[in-house]
């Protein structure tokens, strides 16, 4: 009987979840500044307040097209390994409880997708994938392992 | 009650720190009464202080060490190491008990024989301790006056604040710097009114010094550090019998709070290490021909943007063969592969877990606690270690640390669309690529930069980081950087312009974005647009340049080339239109100023930047210019501006210089392509500028010995003084400890002329009293040379 607080967002036109205790906050990107030669996962870096976060392009990690990131952009805010980083997404929904009784283990998320994905759970009677954010700041040439 | 303890705490614990090094020092001139007296006072203020806050045990430790100590400054005792041992464990349990206090940990009660093994000094002296009581009673009486504001001369009060809460202040003060510049934007666009300029522009000001203090309440000077190492090493090489000195460099760099602290263990392990295994026995140093005293140099420096700490010790170094069976032994490696590894690789191998070349473990070292763990320690700060091992002579490890939050000087460039941090420091020079010193040659296809006869390899930045040359730079002169890298040849860097000249707030960037190799970090400028800063050593590499062979050359070569070229300096058009030159070492950098920012005040043009005012020299204030540029001159102590119309270009100084008929003004005279022009005379700029700060460590006290109410004295005379870098006393207990004595009454002058501290100042300008030296009392030059000559005199 574990339920736990997750946000309800859409990434790359797909529904996702994301533990709310990551979740720093969700911004309206400002000025985008590019990184060039990093890993093409970085959209770039953005300043929140008196922080530089670093800004992942969640599409591009799992279509391979890059996204045309611009001012304005929805990004969650959240903190891993001491880093902070925005990750982009089309739209945020709400914050729910999801209980993981309801996590469905027949089913497994699409290749894409696999890596970014902890479990499969069903909310409203829709399916989210719960997302593993570390994965998605690791880059693609972690992809290579 | 409570708080007075908290004080207590803080404050004995705070003095603890500051004594470490002139306890160590203490021993080896037991002789030095300043010292001694600064010790004494420390267990004479605990003593005091515990007496009031009835701390029993501290009292009775602080009472024991301060008879032997007060029978000491009699010359009743004579210090003698072992006195000094007993001494500082004395000092060692206050500040273990002293801790305990506020932790309540209980600590053994063996405090007895430690005072047991103090008074026995003055037993064996044959002072009885009882009679030290009665005997030393009017010591007792001044230091309860002491006792009452328990600071020693010259220390200033401090309170321990949380990290967390300083990060917090840190980032609250940066947003409002933000949120001023946006203020700033939104009046700029309305079109604001002048009175709301002037309350804006003191806000704007305030800000920006509480940015500053914020700023460094972060930064520390790393002999925070350093401090407490000189007493490490002495208890090692007491324990270890082993006679080590340990010599310490660059106290002075500073380094980020959060660094210090991360430092403190790895840095301790290295040192015992180097004290344990590293240095041998007196005998076998002997045997192997070196001095019987070890030597273990720390020093600190900063480099680039990283903090270079190396640790060289002259000590048996590690043997390569003893290592290489360990670490077979320990499966490490397994011994083809250990014959397989070069040199550098088996050296490594001392940072694998679980490996030790001690022959035995000690109770310093070798405890299971490896360099892997040194290691693991500096990277997770993102630094890393590299040692160069010399057996039999010696071992040398440099630790490299980023300048992770601290504070750099850097430039802005511009490279396409974007705008990049520079570290001043990996700077050698700028040129224009336009400037006829400038030749692009062509070597296989590659371009290659020539800069005044000297070639060096060239790439623009917008290459090397694959970006688009921006649109607004067609037909606008570009601008060439030659860059020195920590490690490497010195190369060009081609960027689109230099924008601005700032301090920048270096953080750490995300690994994703770091892991190129080519930046640094992150910085967010005062318009709240964040950007990269580059890491010069990152871009010589994407360069294709090899960082360590052709560094020597590439040195040497530099070298040769200014011996046979002579001095660079600068041709420029000064304000009254002439053309002169000034040698470009005296040149901190060029900027453009504001003419609002420049006044006549207290006699001469003054410039204020970053809330600083600086003599300005040669503005002609009826140029009607709104921005004015400025030369910024240094002689490494202190700096001033020289206002110039126009800079022209750099040169070096070829043939002789033509001796000037007025050398204040000019150096000489000189031929700079064809054209004869005069070399300004660096002497003129500093020699009448504003100099009243001495520049030493402590201020030097004055004692100034008058009645309660003598209004000059403290109206007139210490605020002199305090303005020139004196400390200032009117208390008659620093009498004794001051350096300088002043007073006014003549009467006094017979009882004390003896005294080579004291100066007599008088009333008129002509000597009253015949036969004793005295100086009229509005004789600020006089005075003040007065001082500074008892004081070279008494050093």
């Amino acid at each position: 009987m574990t339920k736990t607080l997750y946000l309800i967002a859409d990434l790359a036109g797909s529904r996702v979840a994301i533990e709310s205790g990551l979740v720093e906050s969700v911004v309206h990107v400002p000025d985008i500044v590019p990184a060039p030669m990093s890993d093409p996962s970085i959209a770039g870096i953005f300043a929140l307040r008196s922080r530089v976060l670093t800004l992942i392009d969640t599409q591009f990690l799992v279509t391979g097209v890059q996204q045309r990131a611009q001012k304005g952009a929805l990004a969650v805010v959240t903190e891993i390994a001491g880093h902070q980083y925005g990750l982009l997404v089309d739209r945020v929904h709400d914050v729910v409880a999801i209980d993981m009784k309801h996590v469905e283990r027949s089913i497994s998320a699409p290749q894409t997708w696999a890596r970014y994905v902890t479990d499969i759970a069903s909310h409203d009677g829709a399916l989210v994938m719960i997302l593993n954010t570390i994965a998605l700041v690791s880059g693609q040439g972690a992809l290579a392992e | 009650m409570e708080d007075l303890l908290d004080d207590f705490i803080a404050e004995t614990r705070e003095t603890l720190e500051s004594l470490t090094n002139q306890l160590v020092e203490w021993e080896r001139r037991p002789e030095d009464r300043a010292l001694l007296d600064s010790v004494f006072r420390f267990v004479h203020t605990v003593k005091g202080s515990c007496g009031f806050l009835e701390l029993p045990r501290l009292l009775r430790l602080s009472h024991a060490a301060e008879d032997v100590l007060s029978a000491a400054r009699l010359g009743d005792v004579a210090v003698s190491a072992e006195l000094v041992t007993a001494v500082l464990a004395v000092i060692d349990r206050i500040a273990e008990l002293t801790e305990a206090l506020e932790t309540g940990v209980a600590i053994h009660d063996n405090d007895s024989d430690l005072i047991a093994a103090v008074l026995m000094h003055l037993q064996r002296e044959g002072v009885v301790a009882g009679n030290g009581d009665d005997k030393y009673a009017p010591l007792e009486i001044i230091g309860e006056i002491q006792g009452s504001e328990p600071t020693l001369p010259g220390k200033s009060r401090s309170v321990r604040v949380s990290l967390s809460l300083l990060d917090k202040l840190m980032s609250g003060v940066s947003d409002m710097v933000l949120a001023r510049n946006e203020v700033s934007r939104q009046l700029r666009k309305a079109g604001s009114s002048g009175d709301l300029d002037l309350s804006f522009a003191r806000l704007s000001a305030s800000v920006a010094e509480l940015r500053d203090a914020v700023g460094m309440m972060r930064m520390q000077h790393i002999d925070k550090l350093f401090s407490s190492l000189p007493r490490l090493v002495r208890d090692l090489s007491i324990e270890l019998e082993k006679e080590i000195d340990l010599r310490i460099e660059g106290s002075e760099v500073e380094v980020d709070r959060e660094m210090v602290e991360a430092l403190r263990d790895p840095l301790t392990h290295i040192l015992r290490n180097a004290a344990d295994h590293g240095i041998e026995s007196a005998e076998e140093r002997s045997a192997a021909g070196k001095s019987r005293i070890g030597h273990i140099n720390i020093s600190a420096r900063q480099s680039g943007n990283q903090i270079l700490i190396e640790v060289v010790d002259d000590g048996r170094g590690i043997n390569i063969e003893k290592l290489g069976m360990r670490a077979v032994a320990a499966k490490v490696v397994t011994k083809t592969e250990w014959q397989q590894m070069s040199l550098r690789a088996q050296l490594n191998t001392i940072f694998a877990p679980g490996l030790s070349t001690a022959d035995k473990v000690t109770s310093i070292s070798g405890r299971g606690v490896g360099m892997d763990v040194v290691r693991s320690n500096l990277q997770t700060i993102g630094g890393t270690i590299e040692i160069e091992n010399q057996e039999s002579i010696g071992l040398k490890l440099t630790l490299r640390l980023p300048l992770t939050l601290s504070i750099i000087a850097g430039l802005s460039v511009r490279a396409g669309n974007q705008i990049f941090g520079v570290p001043r420091s990996s700077v050698v020079e700028m040129v224009s690529a336009s400037n006829v010193n400038v030749k692009f040659e062509e070597l296989g296809g590659e371009k290659i930069a020539c800069i005044r006869g000297k070639r060096y390899p060239y790439k623009t930045l917008e290459d090397i980081l694959g970006i688009q040359i921006g649109d607004q730079s067609i037909g606008e002169s570009r601008t060439l950087i030659v860059m020195r890298p920590a490690v490497g040849a010195t190369f060009v860097l081609e960027v689109a312009a230099v924008i601005d000249n700032e301090e920048l707030v270096v953080k750490p960037g995300a690994p994703l974005v770091m892991a190129n190799g080519l930046f640094a970090g992150t910085s967010l400028p005062d318009n709240g647009r964040p950007m990269l800063l580059l890491d010069a050593s990152g871009m010589a590499a994407a360069m294709g340049l090899s960082a360590v062979p052709q560094d020597e050359n590439g040195q040497s070569a530099t070298e040769a080339d200014v011996v046979s070229k002579g001095p660079s300096a600068l041709l420029f058009v000064a304000s009254d239109g002439r053309k002169q030159a000034i040698r470009l070492s005296a040149i901190d950098r060029m900027e453009d100023v504001n003419a609002e920012q420049i006044q006549f005040v207290g006699g001469r043009m003054r410039l204020s930047v970053d809330g600083k005012l600086y003599d300005l020299w040669e503005y002609d204030d009826r140029a009607d210019d709104a921005v004015v540029n400025v030369l910024k001159l240094t002689d490494g102590d202190s700096s001033c501006y020289l206002a110039v119309r126009e800079v022209l270009d750099i040169f070096s100084i070829t043939g002789d210089i033509a001796p000037s008929a007025q050398p204040e003004l000019h150096e000489g005279v000189i031929t700079v392509f064809g054209e004869v022009v005069e070399l300004r005379n660096m002497f003129a700029f500093f020699e009448t500028s504003d100099r009243r700060r001495r520049k030493r460590g402590v201020a030097p006290l004055c004692f100034i010995d008058c009645a309660d109410d003598s209004q000059w004295e403290r109206t007139i005379l210490a605020p002199l003084l305090t303005a020139s870098g004196y400390a200032v006393s009117f208390d008659r207990n620093d009498e004794t400890h001051a350096a300088i004595v002043l007073h006014r009454d003549l009467a006094i002058v017979d009882a004390a002329t003896n005294d080579p501290r004291m100066l007599h100042l008088r009333d008129s300008r002509h000597a009253a009293v015949d036969n004793v030296a005295s100086i009229y009392r509005y004789d600020r030059v006089g005075l003040i040379s007065a001082i500074e000559e008892k004081l070279a005199v008494g050093t």
